[in-house]
């Protein structure tokens, strides 16, 4: 007869196993969804619906990128010369933004006087599109990869700022009386209490903020680059390939997807305490 | 509720207001230069109508190519004959090309001609003017390919520079077009390759403004900016597309299903007709000054700004304007070198050397040759009507 240990046991198993099924459930759902979507796709190609010189098939793109795998046509890069050069340059100016910016945002939620001083200057440069600022990064910086990467931090810096600091100051406040009554200083509830009840809206920020560096990507790109995703795409539309404008659009779309989801496992392994994660 | 609806109506009529203040697109333009009307009531012989049919004309900003349509347009040509002309500029040639189905007819240079005949089955009518002028290199006066001297490339002995000079250098130019076509032949010119340099490859448009911001050796520099004073004074010219005969030309094209569209073809006819008649105009010397005011005006309406001598200059060193009668004893004649008209076979030598740099893909140059991508009639009926008059 089996113990109620073991009963206990045996019940959590089952519990795990049945969420594990649906978790892939829910998985196959989302991959069976983008399959649908090329699939469909394809079938309006192959029956002519869509205009192939406008909008190529996905097997057109899929050759694109066997074809990128070994050949430097038209951009002079292969395919993974490209990714690993717009990584480079995408994470860059998403750490920089990161490590900027959520402090920034952190310092200037909860310290009225740096809100005060900051805040105006950075709802000055909070609505430029980064773009506009290429000629200025052009004659201070140059045109290598730091320029680059500049641009992409001037995109992804803003969400970094904005929802730091919207996570610290939604603080409970009676977290923060509890701990003043219990003798904490400010400095010491900002960091045992703001921080870490900023965090959700944090990880929110940075997710946007990684999303951000990777649509800034192209436009970053073609300040002046021999390599990269967007010049790929850059030159392929100079030389009518939309399939590898495509490509490009795809690759950048499913590396961005992939950040976010390691994004969202990190954000689950530090933030185990919230319930809804 | 009765405050809401009344702030709402005032907010509509501010919003109407406002909106019956916007000026027209035409008001905006800067005032016509006064022409000779002299030269205008010459021009146009007959007076047909084209019952107010819209025909839009595209370029790419600040291209010389768009001239004469301007200078049409401004001696009102088009609106005697009852056609509305709209106008979209473009900032280059491939993007021009994007949006074909947006217009009728337009001017661009070679890229732009490529990819309207390879990447959207366009139409080539014409060349308009040699494109060379526009492909420069230029560096520092007191770089050491400038004081190296010229005479060391066997291409031009205009070519500033030698092969150790040219050597290593940071090149910054735009990729897959006619500079970097003009960058490979100038280097070949030295017997050096890309290989030998360390080229940067950057959107046409930054190159100029990088180098003032300390990058590189060499820039290639885009357009009208190669009359800039600015360059002209603290730069030199070490490498031109003219200077080696390269023969790079700026053309007419068309979109397929505009020619065949029945309500515009006549009206499209009788506009390329008006363009060719102001490139008489524009060749008369007589004219030249309204010429060069018409260019001024043109430019500083796209933005590009300029005064009169630097677009004088431009006009003067920028190439020569061909006329109908250019195209249809030149550029129409069958070329020695393929069964190309010379028109077809000058683009298309640009063409093999971008599919042998796997800029083009391979197949290109066939797609390229299709004869349905080349329309003579048009213009060949221009000219035996104005002949037999």
């Amino acid at each position: 007869m089996a113990t109620r240990q073991e009963k206990l046991q045996e019940m959590h198993k089952q519990y795990i196993k049945t969420e594990r099924n649906k978790t892939l459930k829910l998985f196959l759902i989302s991959i069976g969804s983008v399959i649908g979507f090329f699939l469909v796709w394809e079938l309006l190609s192959i029956f002519g619906v869509t205009n192939l010189r406008v909008l190529p098939a996905p097997s057109s793109i899929l050759d694109a990128f066997v074809e990128k795998i070994n050949s430097t046509a038209p951009d002079g890069c292969t395919i993974m010369q490209n990714i690993i050069t717009s990584g480079e340059v995408a994470l860059l100016g998403f750490l920089l933004a990161a490590c900027i910016g959520i402090p920034l945002g952190l310092f200037m939620g909860w310290f009225e006087k740096a809100d005060r001083f900051i805040s105006p200057i950075f709802e000055m440069i909070r609505p430029i599109p980064p773009i506009a600022w290429i000629p200025i990064i052009v004659v201070l910086v140059g045109v290598n990869m730091k320029a680059r990467a500049i641009i992409i931090f001037l995109s992804s810096f803003v969400s970094c700022v904005v929802n730091s600091y919207l996570g610290i100051r939604m603080t409970n406040p009676t977290l923060i009386n509890v701990a003043k009554t219990f003798g904490a200083r400010n400095v010491e509830t900002f960091f045992k209490v703001g921080i870490p009840s900023a965090m959700p809206m944090v990880f929110t920020g940075a997710k946007l903020a990684l999303t951000g560096s990777w649509a800034t990507l192209v436009a970053a790109e073609m300040l002046a680059s021999n390599a990269g995703l967007g010049n790929m795409l850059t030159i392929a539309r100079k030389v009518s390939r939309m399939d590898i404008i495509l490509l490009a659009m795809v690759i950048i779309g499913l590396i961005g997807a992939v950040l976010l989801s390691v994004l969202n496992a990190l954000e689950k392994r530090k933030m185990r305490w919230k319930s809804n994660i | 509720m009765k405050k809401t609806i009344c702030v709402l109506l005032a907010a509509m009529m501010l919003c109407v207001a406002f909106a019956g203040c916007a000026k027209p697109v035409e008001e905006s333009q800067p005032e016509t230069v006064q022409p000779n009307t002299e030269a205008v009531e010459e021009v146009v012989e007959e007076k047909e109508w084209f019952d107010n049919v819209t025909i839009t004309i595209s370029t790419v900003d600040g291209s010389s190519y768009h001239l004469p349509f301007y200078i049409a347009e401004k001696k009102g040509l088009f609106e005697e004959v009852g056609i509305n002309i709209e106008y979209v500029g473009f900032p280059g040639g491939p993007v021009q090309m994007e949006a074909i189905e947006s217009w009728d007819i337009g001017t661009t240079g070679i890229g732009g001609v490529l990819n309207c005949l390879i990447g959207h089955d366009g139409i080539l009518l014409a060349n308009v003017r040699e494109d060379g002028a526009s492909q420069n290199f230029w560096a520092y006066n007191d770089s050491d390919v400038v004081t190296a001297g010229q005479g060391n490339n066997t291409l031009s002995d205009q070519i500033y520079g030698s092969a150790d000079t040219w050597r290593g250098k940071t090149i910054l130019c735009s990729y897959g077009d006619v500079k970097h076509y003009t960058l490979v032949k100038t280097l070949e010119g030295f017997g050096l390759t890309l290989e030998d340099v360390n080229p940067l490859w950057m959107d046409a448009s930054s190159c100029l403004a990088s180098y003032w911001g300390g990058e590189g050796d060499i820039t290639a520099v885009q357009g009208s900016a190669n009359w800039d004073a600015d360059v002209n004074e603290k730069m030199t010219k070490v490498s031109a597309a003219t200077d080696m005969g390269l023969g790079l030309y700026g053309s007419m094209v068309a979109n397929k299903d505009s020619l065949a569209d029945t309500n515009k073809a006549d009206a499209i006819v009788k506009v390329i007709e008006l363009y060719f008649e102001m490139m008489d105009f524009m060749a008369d010397e007589a004219n030249w000054t309204d010429v060069v005011n018409y260019m001024v005006e043109y430019n500083n309406w796209c933005g590009i700004e300029g005064d009169f001598e630097k677009f004088e200059n431009q006009l003067k060193t920028g190439g020569k304007f061909f006329t109908l009668e250019d195209q249809v004893n030149v550029f129409y004649a069958k070329s020695e070198n393929s069964d190309l008209t010379i028109m077809a076979d000058s683009i298309a030598d640009v063409l093999k050397f971008y599919e042998e740099l796997e800029v083009w893909e391979a197949g290109s140059y066939e797609k390229f040759v299709q004869p349905e991508h080349f329309n003579t009639e048009i213009l060949q009926t221009i000219w035996e009507s104005r002949t037999a008059e």
